[in-house]
Parts: structure tokens; sequence; C-alpha cells
């Protein structure tokens, strides 16, 4: 899995690689549709898509076998606490290191560096002119600060929109698909949409983008050309993000017994008043952070934008890899916390939502 | 409105030829069963039986391979239409073994949802919740969740919920299996009193032979899909058809012993208990003996057979005693507490006719 994504993987060979000139499938792909080879650049997709499919069928059969699997319900875990002894302490010391290291540390980073006017000195004149400054000073060649930058204010808004608009098309249509292959479970129906459903999996993100551009390049019959909207991106999101979507729809669904939907079918109700009344209020809590997956990766991603994205429609993630090309390293480097800042903002405002509307789990 | 006088369109529930199949199983096969408005009708037989299959066709859950069900002349289910009226608009309601209530909803919230769904206005909602708290007795849970109350409080709310919107038919899967003894009892009158209270035709699926025989206006003993045997439960008691209901119902269970003729007695163990022309013209019968009829000891100079001690209990002043001889269990009653240590020998005696006779495949032979 971890093999796959790492072929399959853009944003860190674009920009680790950069000042290295290392190229990889992917920015290959990037860089042939990017100077109109497009036809080459589909001929990659494909190829890439070959490899991480081989490798995925690989891993598949590696572990085949574990297709079943059983949901625990009823009474809930109970946790164990045992005493650690005299490890308590070089324990505690350890986790807090690996802690610190992998999550934090790089965030102090990161904050210094969008402070520091030189890269190689993160720590001495630090100035907040790459955040809020006025543009036309002697620092960054004469740009503004992040937030008097209109273009940046634009994509960070172009992001929030995106990632709610496919964490809510995204989560919708995966709870409609789970729905379908929970209900049908054993039917011809079920398997084809359960294996459809995991096909994006198998697409590399930046060959999924490929795709996308090919499909909707060009008009198709009444439908206008989408290359460039805002609508592309949130269909090929969609489309991109629908295996998790599908996967969290069908674990939560699998948790609530046909019973509880049976005794409102007797009643009367119908499909709808079921989702709506029924099996939504129930399903909200694992929906939801389903959801905060999908919009944390959509805020992220880079791999999914490079492509479909154009001026008009920047995004935060395809803003801050541009300023990394040029070499603005303060600029990129306050626009990823940005990311980060909202991804963490989202996380803790799904934990809130889910404990307000779900008072009867206590 | 179809005319009241053609007698089988009066029946509230009519059963015909019904059969399931799941794939090459034939869970019900050829099931006929109706009875009369108002009426309880306790499906009992062991795990397996198809009960819960049936009690699911009856609800529309599940639709029939074959066959026929009609619910006050109207046909619901069919094999040839498939669920003809939606599980929703049948006018029936199911109490499920597992309660399934609605998590996410108070109990009043439970109780008021499908009255919503029936489109009730808010004040006929509200009265009618008030209503069924009421006769349920748990008007003082109506604001808590059901992860809040127990399991008992529980069935009471889905009994509640299922008859809020006054069906003509109630349907209940093994309602209180999943309650302990002295609540299950409790819920058995209390869920006669509903009965009555709202004048409903009853289904009720069971695998207990004691609520069978408690609640019943008519049992049907189903067993491999098949009734065995249906009618009043004091019938199906005192005159079984078969083996399998003589040994299902009943406290405590009837005795069966294989017997075989010698010149004009049948003799168990070469112990003669019963004269041959009790089964005329058969040679090996079975001799159904109720444990009344079994006295523990001697007992004049009655037919004896003598086995191992392997429990007793008491009731009511007696005690049930089960004595081992061979691998037959036998049951028989004795005067006061019976005491004795597993092992012992322990002498039967048997009454000088058996209650029944029937062929060694279980079919009953009537003299």
């Amino acid at each position: 899995m971890t093999f796959a994504g790492a072929v399959a993987n853009f944003a860190a060979p674009a920009l680790l690689g950069l000042p290295v000139r290392m190229q990889t499938l992917s920015t290959r792909l990037f860089g042939m549709i990017e100077t109109g080879e497009t036809e080459r650049g589909f001929v990659l997709a494909l190829l890439l898509i070959a490899v991480s499919a081989a490798l995925l069928f690989c891993s598949d059969r590696l572990v085949a076998g574990r297709k079943a699997f059983t949901t625990v319900t009823g009474k809930g875990g109970r946790i164990k606490r045992f005493p650690l002894g005299v490890w308590r302490w070089p324990l505690f010391a350890a986790a807090l290191v690996i802690g610190l290291a992998t999550s934090v540390l790089p965030v102090l980073v990161l904050a210094a560096s969008s402070l520091a006017p030189q890269g190689g000195a993160l720590f001495s004149n630090w100035t907040l002119h790459f955040w809020i400054g006025e543009g036309g000073g002697a620092l960054a060649q004469g740009q503004a600060g992040l937030f008097r930058n209109p273009m940046i204010v634009e994509a960070l808004w172009n992001t929030m929109k995106l990632g709610l608009t496919v964490a809510l098309t995204t989560m919708l249509l995966g709870l409609a698909l789970a729905y379908t292959i929970v209900r049908n479970k054993g039917t011809w129906l079920a398997t084809v949409l359960s294996q459809l459903a995991f096909l994006p999996l198998l697409v590399p993100s930046i060959a999924f983008a490929a795709a996308y551009i090919a499909l909707f390049g060009a008009p198709i019959g009444p439908l206008p050309s989408l290359y460039g909207t805002f609508a592309l991106l949130v269909l090929a999101a969609t489309a991109h993000n629908l295996p998790y979507a599908v996967q969290s729809g069908r674990s939560v669904l699998g948790q609530i017994s046909n019973d509880i939907e049976e005794s409102a079918r007797l009643t009367g109700a119908g499909l709808l008043t079921r989702l709506v009344f029924i099996i939504f209020p129930l399903t909200i809590r694992g929906l939801l952070a389903g959801a905060i997956l999908v919009f944390v990766k959509m805020v992220r991603d880079l791999s999914l934008v490079v492509l479909l994205f154009t001026a008009t429609s920047p995004v935060l993630s395809m803003v801050a890899y541009r300023y990394a090309s040029e070499g603005f390293m303060q600029f990129a480097n306050a626009i990823t916390l940005v990311i980060l800042v909202i991804c963490l903002a989202a996380s803790l405002a799904a934990h809130l939502i889910q404990t307000r509307v779900q008072k009867w789990k206590q | 409105m179809a005319p009241a006088s053609t007698a089988p369109a009066q029946d509230a529930i009519r059963i015909s030829q019904l059969v399931k199949r799941f794939g090459d199983v034939a869970a019900v096969k050829d099931v006929n069963i109706s009875v009369p408005r108002g009426a309880f009708l306790v499906l009992v037989g062991p795990s397996g039986c198809g009960k819960s299959t049936l009690l699911r066709m009856l609800a529309g859950l599940e639709e029939p391979s074959a066959g026929e069900i009609a619910f006050v002349g109207r046909t619901v289910s069919s094999g040839t239409g498939g669920v003809i009226a939606d599980a929703g608009a049948r006018d029936a309601g199911l109490v499920f073994q597992s309660y399934a209530l609605w998590p996410h909803m108070t109990v009043a919230g439970n109780i008021a949802w499908p009255l919503k769904v029936a489109r009730w206005s808010k004040a006929d909602r509200n009265a009618r919740v008030e209503e069924v708290l009421a006769l349920l007795g748990i008007s003082a849970l109506r604001d808590r969740y059901p992860a809040e109350i127990s399991g008992g409080q529980q069935q009471r709310v889905a009994i509640a919920r299922t008859i809020a919107p006054k069906p003509s038919i109630l349907l209940f899967d093994e309602p209180l299996s999943n309650l302990d003894a002295k609540l299950r009892i409790e819920m058995r009158s209390e869920l006669m009193r509903i009965h009555r209270a709202t004048g409903a035709t009853s289904v009720y699926v069971t695998h207990d032979q004691v609520e069978a025989m408690t609640m019943a206006s008519h049992v049907a003993v189903l067993n491999h899909g098949r009734v065995e045997q249906f009618g009043a439960p004091i019938d199906l008691l005192r005159r079984p058809t078969t083996t399998f209901v003589a040994s299902f119902l009943g406290t405590p269970p009837a005795n069966l012993l294989p017997v075989t003729r010698v010149q004009d007695r049948f003799v168990f163990a070469d112990v003669a208990l019963a004269p041959a022309a009790f089964a005329a013209g058969h040679e090996r019968v079975q001799l159904l003996y109720r444990a009344q009829d079994i006295a523990v000891g001697r007992v004049g100079d009655g037919h004896q057979l003598v086995g191992r001690f392997a429990e007793a209990a008491p009731i009511a002043g007696q005690s049930m005693v089960t004595v081992m001889v061979g691998d037959l269990r036998l049951t028989g009653m004795a005067e006061g507490f019976f005491t004795a240590t597993p092992g012992d020998e322990v002498g039967l005696s048997f009454s000088s006719t058996p209650d029944a006779a029937f062929t060694m495949e279980g079919e009953r032979i009537d003299p």
C-alpha cells in the first residue's frame, strides 16, 4: 500500500526533488501536461495506473483471506489499565520525544521559517512581513504578506469551498452507495457496486486528474467543457475520495441492525423518511468522521488539484507549491501553516458537533 | 367493503398453503392456519422450525414462495404476487425480539414517530403517547433515551410504540426471551392484558411452551417448517396427534416408551405395561404416560420398572422425579419432597392404562 502510494505521490517528490531536478513518473506527468504534451502525459498516466494496480493486486493476493470482517456491537469495550512500574517515566519520555519530533517540531520549524527572512538563519531577524507585510518593500522581491495578497485570500476561500463541497458530495454519494451495498448484500448489484467504488483507490490522484481532463476537457454533447472549472475539481475529487466514503459508510451502516430499519418500515415510513429520520441521525457520527477525513485530504491535497487547477480557481496547496518552486519558502511555509490550522480546526469542530448531536450515546 | 356474511373473509388472519424456500431449503412448508378476530395465536416450536420466517411473512418483511396470506379477507401476500400490501400498509405492528428501539429518540419520541409518519395531528399524537405510556405504566420514562432504561422497560417501550397507531394485528417475535424469569412471568400477564385492551388479533412466536400454553387462544406447533398440530392449547395437551407435540408441550414433559407386543401385552425391558388391545394390530408402538400416571416407588402390585435417579424438582407440594432407564429419561411424581443421590436405584410404577399410543413413526393410534 505504502509503496503504491509512494510511486503515485506527487507532492513529496515535486517539492523535495525540486532543488536536484529529480524526476518521478508523477512529476514527469505534470510537466508534460503543463507544457502541452497532453497525449504523452496520458500515456504516462496509464503507465502509472498500471504500476499501482499491479502493486495493489499483489498485496491483495498476499493478504487474501481477510475478506470478511465482523463488527463489534453492543456493550462496548472495557479499557483495562495496568501500572507500568519503573518503565513509567522512560516510556513517557520516549512517547514525548517521538510525538514532539514527528509532529510538533516540524510545525515549529515551519512557523520559524515563515518568520525568518533568510532560509539559512531560521531564528534571526524575525519579521511578520510574510504574513501581514505591505507590498513594495525590500523583502520577498516586493511582494505583499499573506493576508494582504488578494490571490491568497481568494485561494483560502476556494480551498474551504472545495473542501466543504467535496466532503458533502462525497459523503452523501458514499452513504447512498454504502446503503445500497449493505442492504442488497449477496446480490450481483452489491458486488459490482462495491468493486466499482474501490476502483478510484487503484488510480493515483495525478493520473486520476489526467483522466478527468481527458474526459471533460472537451464539450460532451450538451455539456460544456469543464476544464479549469470548480465543478470539474469537485467532480474529480468526489470520485477520487469515494472509496473512503463508501468504506466509512459501510462500517457505520453495518453497526445498525436490520431490525431498527425494519421497525421503521413497519410504521409505513418510505425509504427517504427512513434515511432522513432513522439512518442519518444514527450514522452522523461516522459520517462526520468520514467527511472530516475527506475535507482534510482535500485541503492538503496537491496531486489531484495540481492538474485541474487554473489561475482562476487557485487553492492554497497549489499556491504553496508555486511559491516553493519559485523559491519563496517563507510564503509556502506560511500557507502550509494555514492549511494545518484549517485541518486542526475542522477536526476540532467535528469533535464538538459529534458530542452535541449524539447526547444519547453517553 | 366486502359483504360481512362470507365466513372465511371474517377470519382476521388466514394463511393458506404457505411455502417459503431459501434456495433449496424450505423453511416453511404448506402451512394452513386461520384465526378469528381477537384471537391470540401462538406459533411455538424449537429453534429453526420456521416460526420466525412465518411471522416475517405475516409482517410483510419476507415474501412467500407459494401460497397466500389474507388479513380480514384482503390478500396481503401471495406466492404469485409477492408482497402485495407493503409492510407499512397492512395495519399490523411487530414487536421485535431485540426491541429495535430507535436509540436517538426519547421514549416519547419513539412512540410518537410512527404516529408522525401516519400523519396524526400533534394534539392527537401527544394524547395517544400519554395514553399508551399510562397503559404500559412507563409515564415516568417519557424523556429518557433507550440506552438509559432497563431491558424490561425497553420491552414496554417497544410494545407501547407498536400499539400506539392502533394496528388491528399485533405480531410478537419472541418478545420475552431476553428478560429474566421473574420479569418474563410479569410481562406475560401484562401482554395478555394489553391484548384484551387493544382488541387486536395477536400472533406470538416463542420456543417456550409454557408461554404458549398460558397465553394462547390458538396454538400452532411447528417442526421442520410444518404445522404438527393446530388447535386450542387444552386440546393439544389432551390429544396430541404426534409424539413431537406430546413431548414438546406440558410440564413436566410426557413420557414416551417404545414397547413391543409379547402375546397379549406390550412389554418394555421385560416389564409388561399395557394390554395389546390398547393398540390392536401393532407389533411395536410408543406408549404415552403422563408424569402423574407414573408413581415413584412400588404402588400395590403395579408394573414396576427400575432405573437410576437423575434429578428431582419440587412442584406444588409434590416432586417431579426424573429417572434414567438405559438411555430413556422418564419423569414420575412423588408425594412431598423427594431426595436421593444421583445414581441411586429408583422404582417406577405405571398406571394400568397409558394415555395414548403412537406408531414408531410418531403418529397417534386411535383405539
